[in-house]
């Protein structure tokens, strides 16, 4: 008969529960409240209960800034979701050997998860400026005349390459983490078996990752749809809302001066939770079947 | 019950890893700082913001013998933000060897929508006694429920030496004074004077002949239009300009009628008269990377002397003159956007920076003091001399700029550009027309109409808010 932990592990982890509950469950209840009413934001300004009088207004007289939110939304999140996790797999791949000099590839390739949304914005903010930033100029140089971030044609892409790019290092280390807990066992099977190393990569490897592909694409494609802050930074939603997801929306919605309106915020806020939440567990059902176990 | 050092640690180990985890779930793709569903406290991310710290809360004591501190907190004004700060730090230690026991505490918070988060922040958190606002544009009477928000200031007594037809205007509501508008600003272009010399060229007066200046300047490799539009709300400028002198002449009620009865038709042909030519104009005589050049930048840009002109707020001029220009004289003119003269002899203007005081302050009689003090003629010119906006008191300024702007006051009429309602789905920026390809003047005319008409439902409850004597003293 072996000791048990006992009340432990549950003291150990109230803190971290009490944090969640007021950082995390209370703001969302209180958005969820504050949608059904006509909160300003001002103090001892009455607030009144509207009902879902902020919901009719978004479906109807919103509809057409929630048609193009969702829109960019959705090329935002597939676009980022595929491509960060397909380019992490293979740079994961890459670096789960004994090559020389890959703990500082893997360290380079990880900074940008450090630095945070606000330093990795306003780099690349001055890296694409129209009028002399590095970007700008070696696409001179070239003959491309580029005004990536003041461009609609290519604003959303600009910020979907900054979003990848700040994001790749925190998925490529789930996905090393996730290979070196395959067996080596395997491989030598499949290298018995004559399998090459294209062929261990797609029938060994990728399948054998399903944990970690579940957790990075719920995090890529919740990240994507509730975020704003790179946005913020690099284009404000801009220009001519070719950038305004859902995220910047609401914040534009909750704070932006000329229409400071935060109970119709809360009310997008609530649609986008619905919608994450809908997404998420689509995914989640999906990809925990294609899990392999061993 | 006997807990080893190694389970004991192990459980630490497991409540931080369980913390992190649970922080960092449906947040971000990265464990990076995300935002929450509550407003958060602003971060000042563009990089003509300034970062601060909040500011101490006032002291209880209202007057009297006891330390008082007064926490002022306004937006960062760009390259004049260190004159700003100095201004204010003359003015308040003035006020302080009136006051002793008083210190003011000034904080510029950043530009734009970090400004109004900051804003919005330190109200909602009480840390704040007075806010510099805008001047009073319906919105900003919607947006802050001033009769309820700020202090009455119609008893002080430095009201008096304003221009009471601006106090009627850009302070007043419900027969109360609730701020006290400094300054009002208007919509004008600003001009490289030895450029337009060096090829004869005088100040336009139609649109035919600005057409032709431009040409002029295009036919000696010259850029003859700078504009910053990022963010794109720096384009409402130019859409005010346009709608006052092509689209206003021929229906002046419009928006007095939008305001009182609720009734506007953006698809007349002087509206998309007004489409038609902003976006001519930005896409044949605008730098071509406009729309990605950073609007803090814009005056120091423009003091390059690689432009002819800027269409922008009469409010960057001291901008342009803190950034040095190479070029020796700074002019200005009123924007010749319609084939008549006279219509184009009139600028858009619209109430600016004023001092309101929170109702909530713990210091209200000092509060009510310390703009007095400022309201004063003396400490208002000094004040303005640093600003140079169009003051709201009869003073003259001095300088490049007012000399400039001067001429250019004969006649002024309100800017649409804070004009519309809270939850009115128009855009003061026309942005979708100006930045993309994807609409013609006319199918961008029906489709603000549509918008109009679509968010009815939302604005439709603040018609009957402001009435036709006040929408016509607005307007006059």
């Amino acid at each position: 008969m072996g000791r048990t932990a006992g009340i432990w592990p549950y003291v150990c982890m109230a803190p971290a529960l009490a944090a969640f509950i007021v950082l995390e469950i209370v703001p969302a209840l209180g958005t969820s409240i504050f949608s059904l009413t006509d909160y300003s934001g001002l103090p001892h300004a009455p607030i009144r209960w509207v009902g879902i009088q902020n919901y009719i207004d978004l479906l109807t007289g919103g509809q057409t800034f929630l048609v193009r939110a969702l829109q960019v939304t959705a090329i935002f999140s597939l676009l980022v979701t595929v491509v960060q996790n397909g380019l992490a797999v293979l740079i994961a791949w890459l670096l789960n050997s004994r090559l020389r000099g890959q703990i500082s590839v893997r360290a380079l390739i990880f900074m940008p998860v450090v630095l945070g949304a606000t330093v990795n914005g306003l780099t690349w903010y001055v890296m694409f400026n129209p009028l002399g930033g590095p970007v700008t100029l070696a696409l001179g140089e070239l003959g491309i005349r580029a005004n990536l971030l003041g461009n609609a044609a290519t604003a959303l892409y600009a910020v979907i390459w900054v979003q990848i790019w700040a994001n790749l290092g925190f998925s490529m280390m789930v996905y090393l983490a996730g290979m070196q807990g395959i067996p080596t066992e395997v491989y030598e099977a499949g290298k018995i078996d004559g399998t090459s190393p294209w062929s261990a990569f797609r029938h060994l490897t990728i399948p054998l990752l399903a944990p970690s592909i579940t957790i990075n694409v719920l995090l890529a494609i919740i990240g994507t749809i509730t975020g704003f802050e790179l946005i913020f930074v690099l284009t404000d939603g801009g220009p001519a809302f070719t950038s305004q997801t859902l995220g910047m929306w609401v914040f534009n919605q909750a704070f932006f001066s000329n229409n400071r309106l935060p109970g119709y915020a809360a009310s997008i806020a609530m649609v986008q939770f619905v919608l994450v939440f809908a997404i998420a567990l689509v995914a989640q059902y999906y990809l925990r079947r294609r899990e392999a176990v061993l | 019950m006997y807990v080893s050092r190694r389970r004991l640690l192990g459980s630490l180990a497991l409540g931080a890893g369980a913390s992190v985890v649970l922080a960092a779930c449906g947040q971000s793709s990265a464990p990076s700082p995300a935002a929450t569903s509550a407003p958060a406290k602003p971060a000042d991310s563009k990089p003509a913001a300034s970062a601060t710290s909040a500011p101490a809360a006032a002291a209880p004591a209202a007057g009297g013998a006891g330390p008082v501190t007064i926490n002022v907190i306004a937006w960062n004004s760009g390259s004049s933000a260190e004159a700003f700060k100095n201004a204010m730090s003359q003015i308040n230690e003035q006020f302080k060897q009136k006051r002793p026991n008083v210190t003011v505490n000034f904080e510029p918070l950043g530009q734009g929508a970090t400004w109004t988060n900051a804003q919005m922040a330190r109200i909602a958190g009480q840390t704040a006694d007075v806010t510099a606002t805008y001047g009073f544009a319906p919105q900003d009477i919607i947006n802050f429920q001033p009769d309820t928000q700020f202090l009455d200031l119609s008893g002080l007594a430095s009201i008096k030496s304003f221009d009471q037809t601006n106090v009627a205007r850009f302070m007043t509501w419900k027969g109360k004074v609730w701020q006290m508008t400094l300054a009002y600003v208007g919509h004008i272009v600003w001009a490289n004077e030895d450029m337009l010399a060096k090829y004869n060229l005088k100040h336009p007066t139609t649109y035919a002949e600005l057409q032709s200046m431009c040409d002029t300047l295009k036919s000696n490799k010259e850029m003859p239009v700078f504009y910053a539009a990022k963010p794109q709300n720096a384009l409402n400028r130019l859409a005010s300009q346009i709608e006052m002198t092509v689209g206003r002449p021929k229906h002046p009620n419009f928006w007095a009628d939008m305001l009182v009865q609720g009734k506007a038709d953006f698809t007349t042909p002087e509206w998309i008269e007004s489409f038609k030519r902003a976006k001519e104009f930005s896409s044949k005589y605008f730098d071509p990377a406009f729309s990605g050049i950073d609007y803090p930048t814009g005056a120091g840009l423009f003091a390059t002397g690689k432009y002819a002109m800027w269409p922008e707020g009469s409010f960057s001029g001291g901008d342009i003159i803190a950034a040095k220009p190479v070029f020796q004289k700074l002019g200005a003119f009123n924007a010749p956007f319609s084939d008549d003269a006279a219509a184009n002899a009139v600028q858009p203007v619209y109430g600016d920076i004023g001092w309101a005081g929170l109702k909530y302050t713990k210091s209200p009689d000092m509060v009510l003091e310390w703009i007095d003090f400022f309201g004063q003629k003396e400490y208002f010119k000094s004040f303005m001399q640093v600003l140079q906006y169009y003051p709201t008191q009869a003073v003259e300024l001095t300088g490049p700029v007012p000399q400039a702007e001067a001429p250019l006051l004969q006649k002024t009429a309100v800017s649409k550009v804070r004009l519309a309602l809270p939850g009115m789905t128009y855009d003061n920026t026309w942005s979708e027309l100006l930045l993309s390809d994807q609409y013609t003047p006319e199918r961008y005319a029906a489709y603000v109409q549509k918008n109009f008409d679509d968010s009815r439902p939302q604005w439709q409850k603040y018609i009957g808010m402001f009435d036709a004597d006040w929408a016509k003293l607005y307007f006059s």
